[in-house]
């Protein structure tokens, strides 16, 4: 890469990291807790890039090959195209398909899972998330979700005639190590893949499965509402 | 890449510096109008090609999560290379390198990074005359035995205490026997340091600081990307879900696991918790997952070669792959 072109690299790069870190992007693709970092990786790449332009304009001569960084330095543009031209969005169905139901991996402590689980509000309609409502359906003996109206939210993963999938995708650092959670619905029409929907409905014990994983446990709807994306797609 | 210019064949009198102007303006028009133009005829293309869309995604997102761990990396590479002198490095650690080994993958545990950070430190430390047996254990270490890694692997395993105590274990002896095994037969001419500028000191410590971490930056992100593009195709072709039937068999299920690991290029922070929900593979496996990712991954072997050379790069990455796959076997077969 030449080098007069190598800051004009790092100030782009350092713009759209750090446009990434101060909007809603940075929740598409990595974990809230990033968001910081990026801020200050956008900043730095940015001082980093006017430090080398000032520099090379003070010593007032080419650099004589020496220092010039490699051809490959040109695909930190790559990331820098996707980001602006296509701004991908968070992960959907198509990766909620194919990725492992983490819900149905019990990682509770023997202290939890001694404890069992807490009561739930008494509110009549329950808002939970996937997880939560996973994780009683497998696990909670005491059968707390038995009998209760629930709300969930996510997206349609999978549509078909007789059931469908509800999904909410979970991440550990980025959406790289994304997995899915699963809940099978029954009872009302299948919107399109990938459309938000907040659906309440009641759990159906008959049908969650003995074997956690094989298949996620099933909501009967009562009522499936269409609903915008929320600003943090993952749970 | 070296440029065709008359100063380089002839030490005349360099000539004056001249931002190439008309071609600056020339890259970013022409980046702004292929930006819009994207913009526009791309908005929907995602619902088309959904494979696609999750490639960019995640491709973005694997970029996004190493590059501040990169620049963690670069900074206190820039540290080693400007302010500290060389002789601490060396009276840190045992004269006897075949001691100082150990020792360097031991000292692991102190940089808070995943694999990311670790390259341009060790070739910070290898350029500041850290003979490169210890430096090359340090850098396999140091993504898996640090104690952010180690807490979420306890986390991860929730009453299995012994996996964390495992992957500690075998993660250092692979580290250590990487480094003995370079001090018998690695051979200096296939490591390549890329070399900072000579003249930086003129310019004072600041500017010395800036260029060292330029220098890394550019030498390393490159191919960081390189990595995140392999990683993220295989992350999209090979669906996870059809991986947990290959669990049955045991010696299988090491090397199904093992090779994920080098072909995801999961952080080290994370990869306890995918290693968790492969419930239908055995604890041994997990474990190779978990030692194999952090020393030997396309997104590291990509940087190594960036930074090490190609060369190296080539012989080091497959040799530690054994290494780690052999030294989780067999602590896997101890321990679990």
């Amino acid at each position: 890469m030449r080098r007069q072109l190598q800051w004009l690299v790092l100030v782009t790069l350092g713009c759209v990291v750090a446009h990434v870190g101060l909007t809603d992007l940075h929740l598409r693709y990595v974990q809230p807790f990033m968001r910081p970092a990026l801020i200050v990786t956008g900043a730095v790449l940015v001082l980093l890039g006017l430090a080398d332009l000032l520099m090379a304009l003070r010593r007032g001569h080419h650099e004589q090959g020496h220092g010039a960084a490699p051809r490959t330095t040109w695909l930190l543009l790559l990331p820098v195209l996707c980001i602006g031209a296509l701004t991908p969005p968070a992960l959907g169905s198509y990766s909620a398909q194919r990725a492992v139901d983490v819900s149905a991996v019990d990682n509770r402590s023997d202290e939890e899972i001694e404890a069992g689980f807490e009561a739930l509000a008494q509110d009549d309609v329950l808002e939970l998330t996937l997880a939560e409502f996973n994780e009683r359906a497998y696990w909670d003996e005491s059968k707390s979700l038995e009998g209760r109206t629930v709300r969930l939210v996510g997206f349609v993963s999978r549509s078909g005639e007789q059931d469908w999938e509800l999904a909410r995708m979970m991440m550990q650092c980025c959406a790289a190590d994304a997995a899915a959670i699963l809940v099978t619905v029954t009872g009302q029409a299948s919107p399109a893949r990938d459309q938000w929907v907040e659906v309440e409905g009641v759990w159906q014990p008959d049908d969650a499965s003995i074997d956690p994983g094989s298949q996620p446990p099933t909501l009967a709807a009562t009522r499936v509402t269409a609903i915008p994306a929320p600003r943090n797609g993952y749970e | 890449m070296p440029q065709q210019h008359p100063a380089q064949v002839r030490p005349a009198p360099a000539p004056p510096y001249r931002e190439p102007a008309g071609l600056l303006a020339l890259l970013v028009v022409a980046g702004f109008a292929a930006l819009a133009l994207g913009r526009f005829w791309l908005a929907d293309w995602g619902q088309h090609h959904p494979a696609a869309q999750a490639w960019v995604t995640v491709f973005v997102s694997i970029t996004l999560q190493s590059l501040p761990f990169l620049l963690l990396g670069v900074t206190l590479g820039a540290v080693i290379s400007v302010l500290v002198p060389a002789r601490w490095l060396q009276a840190a650690l045992p004269r006897r390198q075949a001691l100082a080994v150990p020792v360097a993958g031991a000292a692991g545990v102190v940089l808070p990074g995943c694999e990311c950070a670790s390259v341009p430190v060790a070739g910070a430390l290898m350029r500041q005359g850290l003979p490169a047996a210890p430096a090359l254990a340090f850098l396999l270490a140091a993504p898996a035995v640090n104690p952010i890694v180690l807490v979420a692997t306890a986390v991860a395993f929730p009453g299995r205490p012994e996996m964390m105590v495992a992957r500690l274990v075998a993660s250092l002896l692979a580290a250590t026997a990487m480094g003995w095994l370079w001090l018998r037969f690695g051979r200096p001419e296939w490591l390549r340091l890329p070399s900072l500028n000579q003249d930086a000191h003129q310019h004072g410590r600041a500017s010395a600081f800036a260029q060292a971490m330029q220098h890394d930056l550019l030498h390393a992100g490159g191919f960081l990307v390189l990595g995140a593009m392999l990683a993220a195709t295989v992350n999209v072709l090979v669906p996870t879900d059809w991986l947990a039937t290959l669990g049955g068999q045991v010696v299988v299920s090491v090397i199904v696991l093992s090779l994920l690991a080098v072909a995801v290029a999961i952080c080290s922070e994370a990869d306890a918790f995918v290693a968790a929900s492969f419930t239908q593979f055995s604890p041994t496996a997990m474990l190779a997952f978990m030692v194999v990712g952090p020393m030997v991954d396309v997104k590291l072997a990509s940087m190594q070669a960036g930074t090490f050379g190609r060369a190296f790069a080539a012989r080091f990455a497959p040799a530690t792959f054994v290494v780690a796959v052999a030294c989780a076997v067999a602590i896997g077969t101890v321990l679990l």
